[in-house]
């Protein structure tokens, strides 16, 4: 049922990853930028990321439906590790995964936008 | 209202087959009785219908329906072909359905519709979905990518300080009481009780064999037994002489008058028949603190091949018992070792699969308390050279290895080096580094020997660490290197010498990348030279043919002032001078380690001694500057 609605029979190109990435990156750095890791203003700040990043990517005016995911992990010297994979229209749907780092934090934040009628 | 809107409502139309769908269900019916009708006719209108549908519908009268009919029944479609239905319709999904039976048989299967109805209509719901993927056609459903972020853990580093010792057995006191007891109990059969005795005996016999060899293999014992049979064999080995005359009656020879005119007399001799037999002596050094420590380390027995590979033995030379006074083993042949400067219950070896090792003689074991990693990041080959330089408070662990890998290490963490270097010459050879030295008081500038009969010099730190300049004069690979250490009113540190597979013992300056002078006086491969801490123009090297040289420069440049050779003629690996400049320890191939007293007259420098130095180098230079000229013309 649910399928249905995800297509387009739409006149735009395909989701533009490269575009994404810089889009995401400039909103790690407009929150996070050179500071150290608090435990206190994290969650501020994964907040101001996914928001600020869904923003800017609505600004673009296409007609997609945007699924925005950031993780913030300090730097203790434990390991991370996360994968994703979608099954949708290879042609339409896009996603970007954009891994920032500084001094005492890790920040990956994903991107999925999904074509919409 | 799309198709999909309508279902639910027609859903629920189908489990209320009475006045409540009327109301509930439909949007455009605000009339109840009029419903039904409507109802038909807005169904039959909203439908796009196909000619299929317009025939079974219009052929069909529509008839009243009672309550307690299943209203749905209009609605159930029969199985139909689902390529007819459009897109854009109001009202539900279906066809209407097939009027055939008469309303009255069918309220007899009312569930049974019931059902039907459901099952009809989520498989119309799927055909539906499916007309319309068809109807799409272009779109393609696939897998994307798979997305993966890696951040690796960090290995983190921790300090394992080993070297707190465990808490010290009261053993002293122990005994005391042991020994009370012990009194005690033969004080009491002194008294006339026959049964006391029986019991003193009971309880003297109280531990079984078993218990025994519990007690023997416990830390406390051990522990004990090391410390105590330590002291046990110095007491045994002192040959004190408790009749000595001091108004020198007895003194008949006159064994002091020749050994005052003596230069190099051997003092001991250290050999142990376990631990050093087939042994090769790799390296010795003098401990900073107690001038009669001596450590020797040794290669492999070849001959026994279960014992330790590697082993670091202390020698003292204050008590004349010849057994070690702390013996230290390790799984692979120890190639340097030394007391470390600032630490001194510490003992540092390199060995030859490149771990450095450290022992504590506070610690009870033999092995060590403290190993490097056998990783690319530390060594990975023989580590030839290893010193402890800075200060008190500040103090690296410097190691080098033959493949040019130079590490410096924290004692306190030798789980991975703080800074390590390549020594590599002119960005490309890698030099192969055999010896290794620090002036007096500098921790940044060394120079390296190496295979390659070059000498070099290098920076650690600094924009240009590594190899800072290169020093050519020996044909054969490069043994040993030693940097001027006498400290005095005028300043040598800048001089060093090397000595080499090429019988030759080379003078060095590190303001010329020439050697000053070339003693030529071995005629065999020089294995060790080294600087006397004391005098500014006296050093030592040994040789393989057994030899131990002293020269005096000062006195003479061709020929040694002293020279002795050893018994027995065995190859001569390792020098090193005492710190009070007055005894030389050697070792040899044979795993004995020598050490020889220094005649006075040779060993004391008199005041003089540097300003005649500093004629003797002006010497030297102008020779070789004549020599020079001599060759250029």
């Amino acid at each position: 049922m649910t399928g249905m609605e995800e297509y387009n029979t739409g006149s735009e190109s395909s989701f533009n990853s490269e575009e994404a990435d810089s889009i995401v990156k400039e909103c790690i750095e407009s929150v996070v930028g050179v500071d150290d890791y608090s435990q206190n203003l994290v969650n501020k700040w994964t907040a101001g990321i996914v928001e600020r990043c869904l923003t800017q990517l609505v600004k673009q005016g296409k007609t997609y439906k945007y699924i925005v995911t950031c993780a913030v992990m300090q730097k203790t010297g434990a390991g991370l590790h996360t994968a994703n994979s979608c099954y949708w229209d290879t042609a339409m749907d896009g996603s970007s995964t954009v891994r920032w780092e500084n001094r005492t934090m890790y920040c990956v934040v994903s991107v999925f936008a999904v074509a919409v009628a | 209202m799309t198709p999909k809107t309508c279902l639910p409502f027609i859903f629920i139309l189908s489990f209320l087959p009475s006045v409540c769908p009327f109301v509930v269900c439909h949007p455009y019916c605000m009339h109840t009785h009029s419903l039904l009708p409507y109802l038909s006719h807005s169904l039959t209108h909203s439908l796009s219908l196909t000619h299929f549908d317009l025939h079974t519908l219009t052929a069909q009268p529509l008839r009243v329906v009672t309550e307690d009919t299943c209203l749905f029944h209009y609605l159930v479609p029969a199985p139909m072909s689902p390529s007819n239905k459009s897109v854009g319709s109001d009202a539900g999904s279906q066809d209407s359905g097939d009027g055939n039976a008469g309303p009255r048989s069918v309220c007899v299967y009312n569930l049974h519709c019931v059902l039907l109805c459901i099952a009809n209509l989520f498989m119309c719901d799927l055909i539906f979905t499916m007309v319309c993927v068809c109807r799409r056609g272009a779109v393609r459903l696939g897998m994307s990518k798979l997305t993966q972020v890696d951040f690796a853990p960090k290995e983190l580093v921790s300090y394992c300080k080993e070297t707190q010792t465990a808490t010290e057995a009261l053993t002293h006191t122990d005994q005391k009481a042991d020994e009370e007891e012990d009194e005690e109990i033969t004080a009491r059969p002194i008294g006339d009780d026959a049964q006391e005795e029986k019991d003193e005996h009971d309880t003297a016999k109280e531990l079984t064999e078993e218990e025994k060899l519990q007690v023997l293999h416990s830390e406390d014992f051990l522990s004990f037994f090391e410390r105590g049979s330590r002291i046990v064999e110095r007491a045994l080995a002192e040959h004190v002489d408790v009749c000595f005359d001091y108004s020198g009656r007895d003194l008949e020879d006159k064994e002091g008058d020749l050994q005052a005119g003596a230069k190099l007399v051997l003092n001991r001799q250290f050999a142990d028949e376990r631990w050093t037999k087939n042994r090769v002596v790799t390296c010795l050094d003098w401990s900073p603190q107690y001038p009669e420590l001596l450590m020797a380390s040794y290669n492999n027995n070849e001959d026994a091949p279960h014992e330790p590979d590697g082993v670091a033995l202390v020698w003292n030379l204050k008590y004349k018992k010849g057994t070690p006074e702390y013996i230290f083993h390790c799984q692979s042949e120890v190639m340097s070792a030394g007391f470390a400067k600032f630490h001194p219950n510490l003992v540092v070896g390199g060995t030859y699969s490149g771990q450095i090792v450290l022992w504590d003689n506070r610690s009870n074991k033999r092995t060590p308390v403290q190993r490097t990693p056998l990783s690319a990041a530390a060594h990975t080959h023989p580590v030839y050279c290893v010193n402890v330089v800075g200060t008190q408070n500040a103090n690296n662990l410097i190691s080098i290895s033959t493949d040019g890998k130079m590490c410096s290490w924290s004692l306190d963490m030798l789980s991975q080096p703080q800074d390590s270097l390549e020594l590599v010459f002119k960005q490309s050879k890698a030099v192969a580094v055999t010896s290794m030295a620090f002036p007096v008081g500098d921790v940044n500038n060394f120079v390296v020997g190496s295979e390659d009969g070059s000498v070099y010099t290098a920076c650690r730190h600094g924009s240009k660490a590594g190899i800072t300049e290169v020093f050519e004069g020996h044909h054969g690979p490069v043994t040993g290197l030693s940097c001027h250490s006498a400290g005095g009113p005028v300043d040598f540190s800048h001089l060093f010498i090397s000595s080499s597979f090429d019988w030759t013992v080379k003078l060095w300056s590190t303001k010329s990348t020439r050697p000053l002078y070339s003693f030529e006086d071995s005629c065999d491969y020089v294995y060790d030279a080294m600087w006397s801490p004391t005098h500014p123009a006296l050093f030592a090297c040994v040789d393989l043919a057994g030899r131990l040289d002293l020269w005096n420069l000062n006195n003479d440049t061709e020929v040694p002032t002293a020279s002795v050779c050893v018994e027995g003629a065995p190859a001569l690996n390792r020098v090193r001078w005492a710190q009070s400049g007055k005894e030389i320890a050697t070792g040899d191939s044979e795993g004995q380690v020598q050490v020889y007293d220094v005649g006075e007259q040779i060993c004391v420098p008199k005041a003089d001694e540097w300003t005649r130095f500093v004629r003797t180098l002006a010497e030297i230079n102008e020779s070789r500057d004549e020599a020079e000229e001599l060759a250029n013309v």
